[in-house]
């Protein structure tokens, strides 16, 4: 699975026009080839987009680019790209049936093409758009006095496809291997101190950007300003099944919010389901700070607004309300814990060595009506704007810097 | 024209005619290092014509044979005895040229085109352009050092072969040259840049095309500047043409993570990754830009890949993993620069399923 540039944005050399659906005489393609399937192969049609000074960005056409491949069983594959790391993987699936159970895989990891393959085989398949051209445009002048002239180019044979050139340098930034969902409970644990790596994560790929290299060891999520709900979660999406996923076990998040003067909010957005199937409501457990009232309360819900209080399916209650000293402290640590599938608590301490301030022991029962089967969604998460729920009054640029998430087995005292 | 021979009318006859037929599998069957510091009369029979052949020390004690033409073929070598085809013959050799444009003896080098031609050869009589067609029916290698050029028969000599040989400069960094000759007919032509640890073919038209003669004779002509030859040893050998280079099989981890790497060692250590083709593999450091591996290609016309040393056993981890990979595409190849032409790339993720299985056997 390739990642293809043809030609030359037109600024160093005359570029393969003749595959350039825009002026500039370059081309990126995502390219399967091989003969593992065929849900994979030739041109995923992923676009890129015509800058117009200087070339193309987007898809991949970016700097960087990524794939994936998923092993999922004895003849199913998928293999991915995306081409920024905040959001979604374009995956696709491979039967592998045909070839018998897959014994293994012989090779796995990078490749750079050095060989003929550009020319004298991708090429030989792609259709020319264009065939002589003129190597720019029409050639137009207005001079100062207000006069118009132009003076049309020459046309060009359409330049042969050359192999790749071995002057150029390759990078490969990371080969990372890790279970894939549903994941081992520690597995979705992450300390964001490989700077530049967001493999495990994604986010809503609406008015959220993350990155792990503007605040090296955190996870930085930005917020252009939009009303939006967003957040991260596991690549791929994830649900926590409580028959896979046995409780006792707990949640951790240490993370740094915006300035205290903008109305902001971090919770873990769950869908319930309980034992039949079928979603039933949603459990938001986290911190939603109110700038006027000089608050930080712990929520089950976002709430519209200060005092407002927002039902969820489940209530967790506190017997004092967390103090200030704790909530709002940056960074603050935040707790879930599912105790077993009738029974959750939340905790929420201002240093690692500070004791946990614990929630009640919560029956799920009370309000969600049973025990809980699943959580869904499974996304940290914030709202801003009205639309959404939230105060409004949240500005563009806010960042949330997230130190560690931390999945374990067991209940912290 | 200069013509020099070495003529074997002053030695036995027996001894020029000699067939060095083999004897033992694998045993040479001729050696030549040059070291006796002249060209020898009993086993070579050169013509220096316009040109400049003498044997030249390169230090150390080693010799090696300097030849220089002025692409007129006055200026060849000949063995004086013969091989028969049959048995894997081949021969193998040390090449490497330089770029001075006045011979040693004065004679003015045409500087935009040098080379050599051989080796085998249907006679060791005449023209040597003349005797080649016979024997496997391919000339090569005129190279026109520090760039690119071809003039041949047969099929058409790759680019990569063309740089690697430009890029032969003494004898530390020679070119090593393989020439097999068909037990019928044809020839498989192979190189190496990593003295001989593994092969590259070039062409082979055994059994497809080609002379067919034998006996045949090694016969090598210079093009124009200067090239050098070496360590010419004539055997008969396994077919043991390109093998894919063998990883060091290394240990798989208990924990699939323990694959991952982020090449942010100072040390430039990649493992458990490995590159391959080697021989393709000019440079990969981990210190030209921290945090990722930059790799240069050397050009030999070969995809290269990032592996581990070994498979991974379907049983090998829980099954779901998964794997991602990220690369960072190159400011230069985007932008073209440094190219009057295109830069044109591709990248990305290689997976390869095992060997299919063997179908099942119906009694």
């Amino acid at each position: 699975m390739l990642v293809v540039h043809l030609g030359a944005t037109g600024e160093a050399g005359a570029g393969l026009p003749q595959f350039a659906d825009m002026p500039h005489p370059d081309t990126y393609l995502v390219w399967g080839r091989g003969d593992l399937g065929y849900s994979a192969m030739g041109d995923w049609n992923v676009p890129s987009i015509w800058v117009g000074d200087g070339g193309r960005r987007g898809g991949p056409a970016n700097d960087q680019v990524f794939f994936r491949f998923r092993l999922l069983g004895p003849s199913l594959v998928q293999v991915g790209f995306r081409g920024d790391q905040s959001y979604a993987f374009h995956m696709r699936a491979i039967d592998t049936s045909q070839y018998g159970p897959i014994t293994g895989v012989w090779e796995i990891g990078p490749i750079i093409s050095g060989d003929r393959w550009i020319p004298d085989v991708l090429c030989r398949n792609l259709k020319p758009i264009k065939g002589w051209h003129d190597v720019g445009d029409l050639k137009s002048t207005i001079e100062p006095n207000g006069n118009y002239s132009y003076q049309w180019q020459k046309f060009y044979k359409n330049p042969d496809p050359e192999p790749p050139n071995p002057m150029y340098e390759y990078y490969v930034d990371y080969c990372a291997f890790f279970p894939s969902a549903p994941l081992p409970l520690e597995a979705y644990s992450d300390d964001f101190n490989i700077r530049g790596y967001l493999g495990k994560w994604q986010a809503q790929p609406q008015g959220t950007i993350l990155d792990t290299y503007s605040h090296p060891g955190h996870l930085t999520m930005t917020l252009i300003g939009s009303g939006c709900g967003t957040g991260f979660s596991p690549v791929g999406g994830s649900e926590l099944d409580l028959s896979y996923y046995k409780p006792p076990f707990e949640i951790e998040i240490a993370f740094t919010a915006p300035d205290d003067t903008i109305p902001w909010n971090l919770w873990m957005n769950w869908q319930i389901a309980g034992p039949g199937g079928g979603w039933k409501g949603f459990w938001q457990p986290g911190v939603q700070n109110f700038p006027e009232e000089k608050r930080h309360l712990f929520i089950n819900r976002v709430q519209q607004a200060f005092g407002q209080r927002a039902r969820a399916s489940i209530n967790v209650e506190f017997e004092e309300v967390p103090p200030e000293s704790i909530m709002g402290a940056k960074p603050l640590y935040m707790l879930i814990q599912i105790i077993d599938p009738g029974r959750v608590r939340v905790g929420f301490r201002g240093a690692p060595t500070d004791p946990w301030y614990f929630s009640k022991v919560t029956d799920v029962a009370k309000d969600f009506g049973g025990p809980i089967a699943k959580f869904g969604q499974h996304a940290f998460s914030t709202v801003t704007g009205r639309r959404w729920g939230a105060p409004a009054g949240a500005p563009m640029y806010q960042q949330f810097l997230v130190d560690y998430v931390d999945y374990r087995y067991g209940l912290s005292e | 024209m200069k013509h020099m021979r070495y003529l074997g009318h002053l030695l036995p006859c027996w001894l020029l005619f000699a067939s060095f037929a083999a004897i033992a599998c694998g045993a040479p069957l001729f050696e030549e290092d040059w070291n006796s510091g002249r060209i020898d009369p009993a086993k070579w029979d050169a013509s220096v014509g316009n040109g400049v052949m003498h044997v030249e020390p390169i230090g150390g004690g080693d010799h090696a044979l300097m030849m220089a033409g002025r692409l007129d073929w006055t200026a060849y070598i000949y063995s004086v005895g013969s091989f028969s085809r049959g048995d894997h013959l081949r021969v193998t050799f040390k090449l490497w040229g330089d770029e001075r444009r006045v011979s040693p003896d004065g004679v003015a080098l045409f500087p935009d085109s040098a080379g050599i031609t051989g080796p085998w050869h249907g006679s060791n009589k005449g023209p040597i352009y003349s005797t080649i067609d016979e024997a496997i029916d391919m000339w090569w290698a005129i190279l026109r050092l520090g760039e690119n050029g071809v003039y041949q028969k047969g099929p058409l000599l790759s680019q990569a072969f063309m740089r690697a040989l430009a890029a032969a400069r003494s004898k530390s960094n020679a070119l090593m040259v393989r020439v097999e000759c068909g037990d019928e007919r044809g020839g498989l032509f192979q190189w190496s840049t990593n003295g001989g640890r593994t092969w590259i073919d070039e062409f082979n038209t055994i059994g497809v095309a080609g002379g067919s003669a034998s006996p045949l004779f090694l016969g090598f002509a210079p093009g124009q500047s200067h090239v050098y030859i070496d360590d010419i040893v004539v055997d008969q050998g396994a077919d043991d043409r390109s093998p894919e280079p063998t990883p060091k099989p290394k240990p798989l981890p208990a924990r699939i993570e323990d694959l991952s790497e982020h090449f942010s060692k100072p040390s430039g250590d990649i493992s458990p990754w490995m590159l391959v083709p080697d021989q393709n593999v000019r440079e990969a450091s981990t210190t030209e830009h921290p945090g990722m591996i930059t790799i240069y290609q050397n050009g030999l016309g070969q995809d290269i890949k990032g592996i581990l040393g070994q498979p991974i056993r379907f049983d090998q981890y829980r099954v779901p993993w998964e794997f991602q990979l990220g690369m960072v595409q190159s400011f230069d190849a985007m932008l073209a620069a440094g190219s009057k032409t295109q830069a044109n790339t591709a990248i990305g993720l290689n997976v390869a399923r095992g060997p299919r299985p063997a179908p099942a056997r119906h009694a």
